[in-house]
């Protein structure tokens, strides 16, 4: 399994992330209530705020997952973190990327993952808000739009909090 | 979906939530702009100011909205007497199917439903429109 690329600007990434001090905080009602928004919207079993650490990914909010972090290394969500658009898997099994990814071929069984990124002015990535699906799918581009709408309300909540 | 010049809709509803991600998706889909309230109140007030293309009012205080939903047929708003109507509602029974058809609402959205099926709504209430395809 190939490991995502860093992107080029990964230390100003993290010094962002770092900067708007959320994470490892404690839940967010606002913020849990638009991630179980985006679970039933797209009748997925899991939904996730997450936030790309340098080793980690921590979920800020989950619907459908018990962990409240992976490893960087087996995260999708590092994929997501080189563009403004949302990267989208129809099938993992199919993809070089994840088709051996653990968390495809092992628990939760990942094989539908999109996710939109969460994209500061400048083009610094926070991490995405992403659904996931244990069966192919396939979005349309209104679906990708709707993604992003709600990614939109949680980049606004979380620079509200932060105070940016 | 997207049209050459940007219609707007109004929306009424008591969910921040849903409104916003309507918003916000038609907007960035090119769809429409949406003027979005949380009360029929302020939807009146806003119906007495201003023309729509197209109407989707939630249905919480029944009475309340198909009584403004006759001010708009009777032609007592800003906006043309027969928008594109669409009422979002917990439950339908025989009585308001028959009254909302006589109103001629064209969608009946009943919970639950999806962000998708409203943007969908609208799009079609859009696209009914007499001079959709003619406004320059």
């Amino acid at each position: 399994m190939p490991a995502a690329p860093l992107p080029s600007n990964e230390s100003e990434r993290l010094a962002a992330l770092r900067a708007l001090l959320i994470l490892d905080t404690p839940p967010d009602q606002r913020l849990d209530r638009i991630v179980g928004f985006a679970a039933e919207e797209f009748d997925v079993p899991i939904a996730l705020l997450s936030l790309v650490d340098a080793d980690r990914q921590w979920f800020k909010a989950r619907v459908g997952l018990d962990v409240c972090e992976t490893t960087r290394e087996h995260a999708f969500c590092a994929y997501a973190l080189h563009a403004s658009t949302p990267l989208a898997v129809p099938d993992a099994l199919l993809d070089a990327r994840f088709a051996d990814n653990p968390l495809v071929t092992g628990a939760p069984g990942i094989r539908f993952y999109a996710g939109a990124p969460l994209c500061l002015e400048g083009g610094l990535v926070l991490g995405t808000l992403c659904i996931i699906d244990t069966r192919p799918r396939e979005l349309d581009t209104l679906d990708l739009h709707i993604l992003e709408a709600l990614r939109d309300l949680i980049l606004e909540e979380i620079l509200q909090e932060g105070g940016v | 979906m997207k049209r050459r010049h940007t219609p707007c809709v109004l929306l009424a509803d008591s969910n921040g939530l849903l409104r916003q991600t309507v918003a916000i998706t038609a907007r960035s889909a090119g769809l429409a702009d949406v003027q979005e309230v949380s009360t029929l109140t302020s939807a009146r007030q806003q119906l007495m100011q201003r023309e729509f293309d197209a109407l989707i009012l939630r249905l919480d205080d029944q009475r309340s909205a198909l009584q403004l939903l006759e001010a708009v047929r009777a032609g007592r708003t800003f906006t043309h007497k027969d928008v594109g109507v669409a009422l979002i509602a917990e439950q339908c029974d025989h009585s308001l199917a028959s009254e909302t058809f006589t109103l001629g609402v064209r969608h009946l959205l009943l919970q639950p439903f999806r962000v998708k099926a409203v943007l969908t709504a609208m799009d079609a209430l859009l696209s009914a429109r007499p001079q959709a395809a003619d406004k320059p």
